[in-house]
C-alpha cells in the first residue's frame, strides 16, 4: 500500500490526469442524481403531509369553483375521515405567487405570512398583491417562512380567507377544491368513484398515489436522460483509466521487473488497483462531497437548473436528504467500477505472458 | 537446494538460442558459466530463474520440474531465487535500499532483509548513496545496487549474470568474497560471465562453457 502510494506521488501527471477524469464524471453525475432524488423525496414528504385525495370541480372550461356544501356530502361517504374546503389559487404577474386562504386568520387583521421567494421589505412591511381583476390589495407581512421551506413554500402567501377570496374572485360559499382525508390509504382508489357518484357533477379526484406518481415520472424521465448523457462519459472514463492504468510498454516492462522479483500476477494487479484507486477514490470522494454541498447547501446548483428548469434556487433550500447516501454510493460505484476493471484487466492480460517477454518490451 | 538443467533447448522463432544444455548446481556449490557474448548465458539464466519456459528439456529444483510449473507457481518459485539480470531492471525512481526491499513488499516487508540490505550496502560501498534514486548513480554503483537486491533476501538459489560488470579490481575482490560467503551459507550459486578476475577468485565446483548455444564442462 505504501509502495503504491509512493508511486502515485512519484507520478503526479498520471495520477492528476486520472483524478481529473474521475472528478469530471463524478461531479455532474452525482449532482444530477442527487437533485432528482432529493426532489422526489421532498415531493414524497409533501404529498404524505397533504390530503389523501383532492376533489376539484371541472366543467367545459376546465376548473370551476366547487360549492362549500359539497364538503358535507363527501364527508358522509363511508371511509372519509375529514373534508376541508380550501381557498387557494395562483395570482399571475411579473412574479406569480400562490395565495392560500387561512380561515384561522381574522379578515380585519390583513396579516400575511409569506414564503422566502416573495420579495418583501421584511416583517411589518406592506405587501401589494394584484387580484385577478387587476385591483391592488394591500396586506401586512406578519412573518416570513424560513428559507428551509423554499422547496414547497417559495412563492406562498398565506392570508385571511376573506382576502384570498377577494384576490381570487371566489364568492362566499365557494372553494377552490376539497381536501379529503381518508380513514385508510388503501381505500383511496375506491373512494374516487364513491366521491364522483355522490357529488353528481363532473369532478377530478386526485389521489396521493397519483400526485406522487406525477413527481416520480418527472424525476424518472429526467434521471433516464441524465444517465443517457452520462453513459458516454463513463465509457470515456473507462478508456482514460484503462490507458493510464495499462501505461503501454513502460508498464509491461515494470510488470516484468516485479515478476522477476517474485511478485505474482495478483500482487501486480493489486498494485495497479491501489495505484488507480488512490487518486480515483480521492477524486470520487471530492466529487461526491462537492455535489452534496452543491445540492443541499446551495439549493440544487446548476444540475437543478439544467434538469428541472429551476431558474432561481433559494439558498438553504430544504431538500430532503433521505436516500442521498445510497445515491452517492451508487454514483461512487458506477464511477469506480471502470477504474477497478481498467486496473485489473491489463494485469490479467500480462499474466498470460512469460516475464522474459515483458522484460523485452521496447 | 539443487538446481539442474536437463537437455534444455530454447527456440526464438526459427532460431535456436540454446541446444541440449545440461548443468547442475547443488546447495553450497558455486558454478561458473562462461562464454562469449551471444552464446546464450543470459537466456539460460532466465530459463533457470523461471522467467521463460524452455522449448524442450526442463529445469528442476530438488527434482521438481519448476520449468513445467504453472505461471503462478513459477512466480512463487522465483521468491526463492536471487537473480541479477544482465540489464539490472532496477526501479529507477527508488533508492538502492528500496529496490532491495521490493521483492518482500507483497508479504508486507521483511525486517531481516532490511538489515541484510543495509549491511550489504555498507560492504559494497553504497552506504553514502544508498538513499538516492538509483537513476542518479553511476553504472558501477547501479550494478552493485542490483547485486544488493539479489543477495539481500538470503535466497537458496543465486543466478548472477555478469556480477562484476563495470567494477574495478578492489570491488571485484569484494564481490567475490560476498559470493564465497553465500556459497558457504549453503546457497547454490550460478555465475555467468567472462570476467577472468572473478573466476580466479572463486572456489568453483564446476566451470561450464557455452558456445553458440551448446554447453561443455571444462576443467576447473
Amino acid at each position: 500500500m505504501a509502495f503504491a502510494c509512493r508511486r502515485v506521488v512519484l507520478r503526479p501527471v498520471r495520477s492528476g490526469l486520472l483524478a481529473l477524469a474521475v472528478l469530471t464524471v463524478t461531479l455532474p453525475l452525482a449532482s444530477g442524481l442527487l437533485v432528482l432524488n432529493a426532489v422526489e423525496q421532498t415531493a414524497d414528504r409533501v404529498v404524505a403531509a397533504g390530503p389523501s385525495l383532492v376533489v376539484s370541480r371541472i366543467d367545459a372550461g376546465g376548473w370551476a369553483p366547487i360549492s362549500a356544501e359539497s364538503a358535507a356530502v363527501v364527508s358522509r361517504i363511508p371511509g372519509v375521515a375529514a373534508v376541508r374546503a380550501r381557498v387557494w389559487g395562483i395570482l399571475p404577474g411579473h412574479e406569480p405567487v400562490t395565495v392560500i386562504g387561512d380561515p384561522a386568520l381574522p379578515d380585519a387583521s390583513r396579516l400575511a405570512v409569506v414564503g422566502p421567494g416573495v420579495g418583501t421589505g421584511g416583517e411589518g412591511s406592506p405587501l401589494a398583491l394584484t387580484a385577478l381583476d387587476g385591483r391592488a390589495v394591500w396586506v401586512e407581512v406578519s412573518s416570513l417562512l424560513p428559507s428551509s421551506t423554499a422547496a414547497v413554500a417559495r412563492d406562498l402567501v398565506i392570508v385571511p380567507e376573506g382576502i384570498a377570496r377577494t384576490l381570487l374572485l371566489l364568492p362566499e360559499g365557494r372553494a377552490t377544491d376539497l381536501a379529503v382525508t381518508s380513514v385508510r390509504s388503501e381505500e383511496d382508489e375506491a373512494l374516487v368513484t364513491e366521491i364522483a357518484r355522490a357529488l353528481g357533477y363532473p369532478v377530478r379526484v386526485t389521489t396521493r398515489a397519483q400526485m406522487r406518481g406525477a413527481f416520480r415520472s418527472l424525476t424518472a424521465q429526467r434521471g433516464g436522460l441524465w444517465l443517457l448523457f452520462a453513459l458516454p462519459a463513463i465509457l470515456g472514463l473507462a478508456l482514460v483509466v484503462g490507458q493510464v492504468a495499462s501505461g503501454g510498454p513502460a508498464a509491461r516492462l515494470e510488470a516484468g521487473k516485479l515478476k522477476l522479483l517474485g511478485w505474482t500476477t495478483w500482487d501486480v494487479a493489486r498494485l495497479h488497483l491501489v495505484e488507480a484507486l488512490v487518486p480515483a477514490g480521492l477524486a470520487s470522494a471530492l466529487g461526491l462531497a462537492l455535489s452534496y454541498t452543491g445540492v443541499f447547501g446551495f439549493g440544487g446548483g446548476p444540475a437543478a437548473a439544467l434538469l428541472l428548469g429551476f431558474e432561481r434556487i433559494a439558498p438553504g433550500i430544504g431538500l430532503a436528504t433521505e436516500g442521498a447516501v445510497l445515491a452517492l454510493a451508487q454514483v461512487g460505484a458506477v464511477v469506480l467500477l471502470p477504474c477497478v476493471l481498467a486496473a485489473l484487466l491489463p494485469a490479467a492480460r500480462l499474466a498470460r505472458e512469460d516475464p522474459a517477454d515483458l522484460l523485452e518490451a521496447p | 537446494m539443487k538446481i539442474a538443467c536437463e537437455a534444455v533447448q530454447v527456440m526464438a522463432g526459427e532460431a535456436e538460442l540454446i541446444r541440449g544444455v545440461s548443468l547442475s548446481c547443488a546447495a553450497g556449490e558455486l558454478v561458473l558459466l562462461q562464454g562469449p557474448s551471444g552464446s546464450g548465458k543470459s537466456t539460460l539464466l532466465s530459463v533457470m530463474a523461471g522467467l521463460r519456459r524452455p522449448t524442450a528439456g526442463q529445469v528442476t529444483v530438488d527434482g521438481m520440474p519448476v520449468s513445467r510449473f504453472t505461471a503462478h507457481h513459477r512466480d512463487l518459485y522465483r521468491r526463492r531465487v536471487g537473480f541479477l539480470p544482465q540489464r539490472l531492471h532496477l526501479f529507477e525512481d527508488l533508492s538502492a535500499l528500496e529496490n532491495a526491499l521490493v521483492p518482500t513488499l507483497p508479504r508486507g516487508g521483511d525486517p531481516e532483509v532490511l538489515l541484510k540490505a543495509r549491511e550489504l550496502l555498507v560492504r559494497l560501498e553504497l552506504a553514502p548513496v544508498g538513499d538516492r534514486p538509483v537513476r542518479t548513480l553511476s553504472g558501477g554503483e547501479q550494478q552493485r545496487a542490483a547485486l544488493v537486491r539479489a543477495l539481500a533476501g538470503g535466497f537458496e538459489v543465486l543466478l548472477l549474470d555478469e556480477p562484476t560488470a563495470h567494477q574495478d579490481e578492489p570491488r571485484v575482490a569484494l564481490i567475490a568474497a560476498l559470493l564465497e560467503a553465500e556459497r558457504a551459507r549453503g546457497a547454490a550459486v550460478v555465475v555467468a560471465g567472462h570476467d577472468p578476475r572473478l573466476a580466479t577468485r572463486l572456489g568453483l565446483a564446476r566451470r561450464y562453457s557455452l558456445s553458440a548455444g551448446c554447453i561443455s564442462l571444462e576443467a576447473k
